[in-house]
């Protein structure tokens, strides 16, 4: 069980998708960082479910979030490594052989718009949602050991052609696991000229279906 | 058969996707009173539909809206998709 809290991003179906990806991407034991931990969900959940011996390792900016991801790895008695910071800040030095990016990565007035980032959740991305994960992207091989991978969401709610053109950058190969369509939240339907508006622009792209707005999220893996 | 549901195929579709027995479906009715109904699932409910209709059910306008399953019913009965 995952405690989540008002201040903290609670987990979404996104990060389902992330749990998943992880899952199938591990084949052997492994030093594992979950970078943007939140809650500490993605993490915890693959320690929950996996075979495997991995250590696991927990950064957020929130010092919130991180207090919250200790408690929810105490609760759950896995043992983990956690520490507040930007970034990789807390991880100079260091080197992974897997890492799992949660940072938030959604345009900044759709976040705005949207009831995922209200209660002081930080989200601040720039206009188009990528200014974090391609700052993330830009240095992570740094922090990869030998054969190391990342794993990273994009949803569409951002600039996903510019992610993909800085990750295709920096990493040799760049490959989509899973995709899937959700409904944007009912609630969101009042701000339809925005959405036009910035889709227009190529700053965010979604489909409509049945007469419901869906938005995609997507998981890469980087290596 | 091709083309067209039954009420029976509906409620089971709305059943397995809300994890609620076909009796309380039929009781409550209304999708937004059961505790398991959300925007993910109205979703995946429309989709299981509309692949069993061949992607027919845009014929019934505005479907998104319908939050009753006596509505659905309805609805698809005047566009002929039920058997």
């Amino acid at each position: 069980m995952i405690k989540v809290e008002k201040k903290v991003f609670t987990p979404n179906a996104t990060t389902n998708l992330l749990v998943e990806s992880t899952l199938k991407t591990l084949k052997k034991n492994s030093d594992i960082l979950d970078l943007g931990c939140g809650t500490g969900y993605v993490g915890l959940s693959v320690a929950k479910k996996t075979k495997f011996k991995n250590k696991y390792f927990f950064s957020d900016i929130s010092t919130q979030a991180i207090s919250l991801c200790k408690r929810n790895a105490k609760k759950n008695k896995i043992k983990i490594f956690a520490k507040a910071g930007t970034m990789f800040e807390p991880w100079e030095g260091e080197k992974f052989d897997l890492i799992i990016e949660s940072i938030s990565a959604i345009a900044k007035k759709v976040a705005k718009a949207s009831p995922w980032y209200k209660n002081g959740i930080p989200c601040d991305c720039g206009e188009d949602g990528t200014e974090l994960v391609n700052d993330v992207l830009k240095v992570t091989k740094k922090y990869l050991k030998k054969n190391g991978k990342l794993i990273f969401p994009i949803v569409t709610l951002s600039n996903k052609k510019k992610i993909l053109q800085t990750a295709r950058k920096y990493f040799k190969n760049v490959k989509l696991l899973i995709s899937k369509d959700w409904p944007l939240p009912r609630s969101m339907y009042t701000k339809r000229k925005l959405l036009e508006n910035l889709k227009k622009k190529g700053i965010i792209s979604y489909k409509t279906k049945y007469g419901l707005i869906l938005y995609s999220s997507e998981i890469y893996i980087a290596y | 058969m091709k083309n067209k549901i039954s009420k029976e195929e509906i409620i089971k579709i709305i059943s397995k996707i809300l994890k609620i027995s076909p009796k309380e479906i039929e009781k409550i009715d209304n999708y937004e009173k059961m505790d398991s109904w959300d925007s993910l699932a109205q979703l995946d409910i429309i989709s299981a539909i509309d692949k069993k209709l061949n992607g027919k059910i845009g014929k019934v306008k505005n479907i998104a809206e319908i939050k009753s399953v006596r509505k659905l019913i309805s609805a698809l009965k005047k566009k002929s998709l039920i058997v």
